[in-house]
C-alpha cells in the first residue's frame, strides 16, 4: 500500500500498524506501539473476563494480552484455530501498563493524511476537527476514526480504549 | 558545609539538592536526640556532659542550616531549645521533666516542619517558643545579670518578652547569625569526628536503590533461564555460566543488604511513646530494648512502624496495670516491657513482652459467645491459646470502654492484618496475671520470595511459602478413606483438625464465588469419581497390586482465618521468584496476589490463599472451621458397620458382621449328609460341618427348604458352616449393641435395623457351643485345662475405636479369663497405662485422635511400664505395615479377627514373660 507515499505534505500525515482480526483490518497508531511479536503462547489468567487472552513474558516484562476477537465484539467461538500468522501486538509503556493484543494477522503500516480520516461519531456533528481532540473523541468506544483505503476501509482503534473495554468486563464479571 | 560565596538566594533557587541535604541530615539531628532528652531525663541528677553537648550541637547545627537557609520558623524555635540546652551544659538547671518536655515538643514541631519546608513559616509555632521562652525566662530571669560567660551577649533578649515572642524575628535573625560564628570553634571538631566516620558511606536515593533491586530481579530470572538451558552445553559455556550463577546469587543479596536497614530506626520511637504513656495513664514502665542492630527490608521496616506502636500501646494501656494493682499482686511498681528482635531462619523475629495481667481467657470465651463468634461447644473443644487468638477477629475487643489511647475496637485485628500483609505472622501468648507476650514474624525482604510451584492442569502456580504449611500426598485408598465429606464440603482430618478442602482446578473454572449448589455439585462430582476408580481396582488391578495407581497432592496453606487444604496435580518444586503486581486491569481478582516470570520463561501466577478460601467460601464467621465436629458424629462416622442381615426360622432376623464371613454359599438342602448326629455338605471339596442356629440358639427352628444359603466364617480352621434360610440384605449401620433386653450364651448383643429388633450373633462363640473340643485343644495346649485357669487372671488393656470390635475383642478375652479395660484411643490409652498395672496391651493400628503406631511409640519411650508387652490387632495385612508395625514396638503382629490365632498369641505373649 504504497500510494498515499508520493502526496505532498501540506496535509500532516499519520501512519498506522494495521492488523487483520476477524477478515477486517484494523489499525492503531504506530507511535503507540512497541513491537510486534510471533509469540502468542499467554498464560491464562482464570478468572478474568474473556477480553483477557493472558500473560506472556516479553524478555523479562509481563504482558497482559488482550484477545482482539472477543474485545472487538466478534464471536471467538467462529475462530479458534491457533495460526502461524497471530501475532501480538506490544503497546509503549506511555499508554499504560505493559499491555497488547492478539490479533490474527499482521498486515502493513500504512500512512494516512489526518483529513481522510473520517470520526465516524462526530462527522455529522463537526466536520473540522482539529487533531488533539480526536483522541477523547471515541472514549467510550474503541475506534478512534475510520479511513478509506484504495480497496477497504480501515478502523482505528485506540489502544487505551481497548484496555478499558477489557477492565469494564472485568468489574461487571465481579459485580 | 555550603560554599562561603554562595548567597541565600542562589542556593534557594539554583540548588534543591542543598535543601534536601539539609532536610536530611537535620532529620537525622532530631532522631537521635530523643533518645537523648530521655537519657538526659533519667540522668537529671549528673547529666553527662557528653550527651548534653550532642544534644546541643545537633540542635545548633539544625540552627544554623535553617537560619542559612532563612527558614524562620525553625530558626527561632531551635534558638530558644539552645538557649534552654546552654543553660542545662552550664549546670545552671537539670534536665528535669519539664524542660525535657518542652524540648521534646519543640522537636517534634521541627520535625512536622522538616517533612515541608517550603511552607514550614506558615506552621504555628508559638505555643512550643512560648513555653521555652516561659520556661528560658523563669529560670534565667533572677540570674541573667550575673550569668557571666556562655550565652551570647544578646540571648536573654527573647526572654525578657516573652509575649512579644512573634514580633522578635529580625532579632532572632540577628541572634542565630552572631551565635553562628561564634560557636563555630565548638562545633568544627565534630563535624570534622563525623566525617571521620561518614568517609565510608554515600547518600543514594531511595528510588535508585529500588531501581537496583528490580533489576537484581531481572538478573535473577535472566540467570533462572540460562541455568535451564546449559545442560546440554559445551562445557566451557556452562563453566562460564556457572559463575554468572554465582555472581547473581551473590550480586543479589548484596542489593538486597543495602536496602536493609537496623530495627533499632523503630523501637527507637518507643521509650518516647512509653514515656508519653506514663503520663497520660499514670501508670509505670521499664522498657528494655534488645536486638536493636537487627536489620530488615527498608520497606518492611518501615510499614512496621504503626502496628508494633499499637501493640507498644496496648501493652502499656491494656496490659500493664495500674501501680497499686501491681504492688497488690506482688510485682514491682513500674511494668517490665520487653522488646527484642532476632534472625532465625531468614526471618526476623520480634517479641513483645510485658509483666502486666495477661489475657483472661474466661472473658474472651464469653465474649465470643456474646457477639456470637463461637458457640459454648466449640469453644470447649478449643485450647487456651486458640482462645487467646479469638482476640485477633476483626471487632473484638475485651475493653468495655473505649480507651483514647488504644483507640476504639479497632484492635489486635488490625495489626494482625497490617502484619500479613508484609508476609509475616503474628501470634499472641499469654498467662493470666503473668504477661503478654507478641510475637511477630517477618520476612527480611519483599521483593524476592521463597515459593513452592505447583501445577493443574497446563498451569504452573506460584505459592508464596509463607503461606505454607505442609505437603500431604495420598495414595490410592486413602484417598477414598481420608477424604471425607462434611455437609457440602470435602474436608480431611489431619491430625487434630478437619481442614477443608478446596481444589484449584475448580476454583479456576468457576469465576464467581462458590455457591452451596456450585461446592455441592463439585463434592459430588468428586465423590462419584473416586467412588469410580475404587470400582475400576477391584475389577482389574488385582494383579498389579503393588503399583501405586492414583494420587492426590494437597498444599495446607494458612490464611489469616485459619488453614484449608489446597488439592493440586503435582508439585514442581521450589523457587525463589520475583514478586511482580498484577495488570491494574486484573488487578481485582482475589485469587492472585501476583504474577512471577519462571525459570523456564514463561509466567506463573502468585496465588493468595487468603483469596482463594474466600473464592471457595470455606471461612464462617471470619474464620475457617478446623475443629473437629461434636464427638457423636465421629462415633457416627466411626462405627458404621457393613452387616449381612438373614433370617433363620420365620421370626429372628439375625446380622453377623461382614468382615467376619468369609463367604455365603448358595445350597441345596438334599445335598446336606448326615453323619452320626452331625450333618456335613461338601464345599470346595471339603466336608464342611453344617451348624444350625436353632440347636445352639433358643430360636425359632429353620424354615427347610430346597435352597438355603450357607455362611463360611473367616479364621476358622476346620470347615464350618452356618446354616440359614433367607438372605434379607446387606446394609451399612451403627452399631449400638443392647446386651440389656435380651441376650443368650452365644449372641454379642441385640439392636435395632430396620424397625426390627436383630440379633448379633458371635459367630465364633457358636461354633465353639456347638464343638467344644475344637477350642479345647488349644486351652489344654495352652493352659493344661479345658477351661481358663483362674489363678492366671492378667489384666489385659485394650485399644479399639469401633465399639463393635471392642465388644467382640473384650468378649473373646474374657472367655479366656482375662480382665480386660477397653479405649477407644491411644490417647486414652497412656491415660490408663499411666494410672493402672496391665500385663499386656491389645491395640487397634488406625483410631482417631491417637493412632496405635503414636501409641506405641509412646509407650515405649517411658510410661512406667514401658516393656510391656504388646499386640497389634489390626485389619491392614501387608508386609509393609507388618514390619513398621514392628518397628514401633509391638512383639505381635495379628489380622482382624482370627480369633484362635489371636487368643493363641495372646497367651503365648503372656507365658513368656
Amino acid at each position: 500500500m504504497k500510494t498515499k507515499t508520493k502526496e505532498q505534505s501540506e496535509s500532516p500525515k499519520r501512519q498506522f500498524c494495521t492488523f487483520i482480526v476477524y477478515n477486517r483490518l484494523f489499525g492503531v497508531d504506530i507511535l503507540n506501539v512497541k513491537e510486534v511479536n510471533p509469540q502468542v503462547n499467554c498464560v491464562p489468567i482464570y478468572h478474568a473476563p474473556p477480553e483477557v487472552k493472558g500473560y506472556i513474558n516479553i524478555r523479562g516484562q509481563i504482558y497482559l494480552i488482550l484477545d482482539s476477537l472477543v474485545t472487538l465484539g466478534f464471536d471467538p467461538a467462529s475462530v479458534t484455530d491457533i495460526t502461524e500468522h497471530q501475532r501480538i501486538i506490544l503497546f509503549k509503556s506511555t499508554i499504560d501498563e505493559p499491555f497488547g493484543i492478539l490479533v490474527d494477522r499482521i498486515s502493513d503500516v500504512v500512512t494516512i493524511e489526518i483529513d481522510k480520516i473520517e470520526n465516524r461519531r462526530s462527522e455529522a456533528v463537526n466536520k473540522k476537527r482539529s487533531p488533539s481532540n480526536r483522541i477523547e473523541l471515541g472514549s467510550s468506544d474503541f475506534s478512534e476514526g475510520i479511513a478509506k483505503l484504495d480497496d477497504q476501509l480501515l478502523v482505528i482503534l485506540n489502544p487505551h480504549a481497548l484496555l478499558r473495554i477489557g477492565t469494564a468486563a472485568l468489574s461487571s464479571v465481579k459485580a | 558545609m555550603m560554599p562561603e560565596n554562595s548567597t541565600i538566594d542562589d542556593l534557594l533557587n539554583s540548588d534543591s539538592e542543598i535543601i534536601e541535604s539539609f532536610i536530611s541530615e537535620a532529620k537525622e539531628h532530631l532522631n537521635t536526640i530523643e533518645d537523648d532528652f530521655l537519657l538526659l531525663e533519667q540522668q537529671a541528677d549528673n547529666p553527662e556532659k557528653e550527651l548534653l553537648n550532642k544534644v546541643f550541637r545537633a540542635i545548633h547545627s539544625v540552627k544554623g542550616a535553617a537560619g542559612f537557609l532563612g527558614l524562620e520558623n525553625m530558626t527561632r524555635l531551635s534558638h530558644v531549645m539552645e538557649a534552654l540546652l546552654t543553660m542545662m551544659r552550664e549546670g545552671e538547671i537539670r534536665p528535669e521533666s519539664k524542660f525535657v518536655d518542652a524540648l521534646l515538643s519543640g522537636t517534634d514541631l521541627l520535625t512536622t516542619m522538616l517533612d515541608d519546608v517550603n511552607h514550614s513559616d506558615n506552621i504555628d509555632i508559638t505555643k512550643a517558643y512560648d513555653r521555652l521562652t516561659t520556661l528560658l525566662g523563669r529560670q534565667l530571669a533572677p540570674k541573667s545579670p550575673d550569668s557571666s560567660s556562655a550565652p551570647p551577649p544578646n540571648k536573654p533578649e527573647p526572654v525578657f518578652e516573652p509575649s512579644k515572642a512573634a514580633e522578635n524575628a529580625p532579632e532572632n535573625r540577628q541572634i542565630e547569625s552572631q551565635s553562628t560564628t561564634s560557636e563555630k570553634s565548638d562545633s568544627l571538631p565534630e563535624t570534622a569526628k563525623s566525617q571521620g566516620v561518614l568517609g565510608n558511606t554515600v547518600r543514594i536515593h531511595v528510588d535508585l536503590l529500588d531501581e537496583l533491586m528490580t533489576m537484581a530481579g531481572e538478573l535473577v530470572l535472566a540467570r533462572n533461564q540460562l541455568m535451564r538451558m546449559i545442560d546440554n552445553m559445551d562445557p566451557g559455556v556452562r563453566t562460564v555460566a556457572q559463575r554468572l550463577d554465582a555472581i547473581t546469587s551473590e550480586l543479589q543479596e548484596t542489593v538486597i543488604l543495602t536496602r536493609m536497614q537496623p530495627i533499632g530506626k523503630i523501637f527507637g520511637k518507643f521509650p518516647r511513646i512509653i514515656r508519653d504513656m506514663e503520663k497520660r495513664l499514670g501508670k509505670k514502665f521499664h522498657l528494655s530494648i534488645n536486638g536493636s542492630e537487627a536489620e530488615m527490608d527498608k520497606t518492611i521496616l518501615e510499614s512496621l512502624a504503626d502496628p508494633m506502636t499499637h501493640i507498644i500501646r496496648n501493652c502499656c494501656d491494656h496490659g500493664i496495670e495500674q501501680p497499686p494493682d501491681r504492688i497488690k499482686a506482688g510485682k514491682p511498681e513500674s511494668g517490665e516491657i520487653v522488646l527484642s528482635a532476632f534472625h532465625e531462619s531468614g526471618r526476623v523475629n520480634i517479641e513483645v513482652r510485658d509483666d502486666g495481667r495477661g489475657i483472661n481467657v474466661e472473658m474472651i470465651r464469653l465474649k465470643a459467645i456474646q457477639k456470637g463468634l463461637k458457640t459454648a461447644a466449640e469453644l470447649d473443644l478449643m485450647d487456651e491459646h486458640e482462645i487467646i487468638r479469638l482476640i485477633l477477629i476483626p471487632g473484638f475487643t475485651t475493653v468495655d470502654s473505649i480507651s483514647n489511647v488504644s483507640g476504639r475496637g479497632v484492635g489486635m485485628d488490625v495489626v494482625k492484618t497490617g502484619i500479613e500483609k508484609l508476609g509475616g505472622s503474628l501470634d499472641i501468648k499469654s498467662v493470666w496475671g503473668k504477661g503478654t507476650t507478641i510475637q511477630l514474624r517477618m520476612p527480611l525482604t519483599l521483593a524476592i520470595i521463597p515459593s513452592l510451584i505447583v501445577s493443574v492442569g497446563d498451569e504452573k502456580y506460584a505459592i508464596p511459602q509463607a503461606n505454607l504449611v505442609e505437603m500431604v500426598c495420598l495414595y490410592d485408598d486413602d484417598i477414598k478413606n481420608r477424604i471425607e465429606c462434611a455437609d457440602d464440603q470435602e474436608v480431611f482430618r489431619l491430625r487434630d483438625r478437619l481442614l477443608p478442602m478446596v481444589r484449584l482446578n475448580e476454583v479456576l473454572a468457576h469465576p464467581t464465588p462458590f455457591t452451596r449448589d456450585v461446592r455441592a455439585g463439585i463434592t459430588e462430582k468428586y465423590r462419584q469419581e473416586i467412588k469410580e476408580t475404587i470400582n475400576h481396582e477391584d475389577t482389574y488391578d488385582e494383579d498389579n497390586y503393588d503399583e501405586i495407581t492414583q494420587s492426590l497432592s494437597f498444599a495446607i496453606l494458612n490464611t489469616s482465618a485459619g488453614r484449608f487444604g489446597l488439592i493440586i496435580d503435582s508439585i514442581i518444586g521450589a523457587e525463589e521468584i520475583v514478586v511482580k503486581p498484577m495488570h491494574s486491569a486484573v488487578k481485582s481478582l482475589p485469587i492472585y496476589s501476583g504474577a512471577t516470570i519462571m525459570g523456564d520463561g514463561n509466567v506463573a501466577l502468585i496465588l493468595d490463599a487468603d483469596g482463594i478460601a474466600s473464592h471457595a467460601r470455606v471461612i464462617r464467621n471470619g474464620r475457617i472451621d478446623t475443629t473437629i465436629p461434636q464427638p457423636e458424629s465421629v462415633l457416627e462416622k466411626e462405627e458404621m458397620q457393613t452387616v449381612l442381615l438373614f433370617k433363620n426360622g420365620p421370626y429372628e432376623h439375625f446380622a453377623i458382621a461382614l468382615p467376619l464371613i468369609r463367604r455365603v454359599e448358595p445350597i441345596k438342602i438334599s445335598a446336606i449328609e448326615q453323619i452320626g448326629k452331625r450333618q456335613y455338605i461338601t464345599i470346595d471339596g471339603l466336608s464342611t460341618l453344617v451348624l444350625s442356629l436353632d440347636n445352639v440358639l433358643n430360636v425359632s427352628p429353620l424354615t427347610a427348604k430346597d435352597e438355603m444359603y450357607l455362611i463360611l466364617p473367616r479364621h476358622i480352621k476346620r470347615p464350618v458352616g452356618l446354616l440359614i434360610s433367607e438372605l434379607i440384605d446387606i446394609t451399612e449401620t451403627t452399631i449400638e449393641l443392647n446386651v440389656e433386653s435380651y441376650i443368650e450364651d452365644g449372641l454379642l448383643g441385640t439392636d435395632i435395623i430396620n424397625s426390627n429388633m436383630t440379633l448379633f450373633i458371635d459367630i465364633y462363640h457358636i461354633v465353639e457351643i456347638a464343638e467344644p473340643e475344637w477350642f479345647a485343644e488349644r486351652r489344654i495346649g495352652l493352659f493344661g485345662t479345658p477351661e481358663p485357669p483362674p489363678e492366671s487372671t492378667r489384666q489385659v488393656l485394650l485399644l479399639e475405636d469401633v465399639s463393635f470390635f471392642r465388644h467382640l475383642i473384650k468378649g473373646y478375652l474374657e472367655a479366656d479369663g482375662y480382665q480386660v479395660t477397653a479405649v477407644e484411643n491411644g490417647q486414652r490409652g497412656l491415660e490408663y497405662l499411666g494410672k493402672n498395672e496391665f500385663d499386656l496391651i491389645v491395640s487397634d493400628l488406625e483410631m482417631p485422635v491417637m493412632d496405635g503406631w503414636e501409641f506405641m511409640r509412646n509407650v515405649r519411650k517411658g510410661t512406667r511400664q514401658s516393656d510391656i508387652p504388646a499386640i497389634a490387632l489390626t485389619a491392614l495385612n501387608t508386609e509393609k505395615d507388618r514390619v513398621f508395625t514392628m518397628e514401633c514396638g509391638y512383639n505381635c503382629y495379628e489380622v482382624k479377627m482370627d480369633r484362635e490365632q489371636f487368643l493363641t498369641s495372646v497367651a503365648k505373649i503372656l507365658k513368656e514373660t
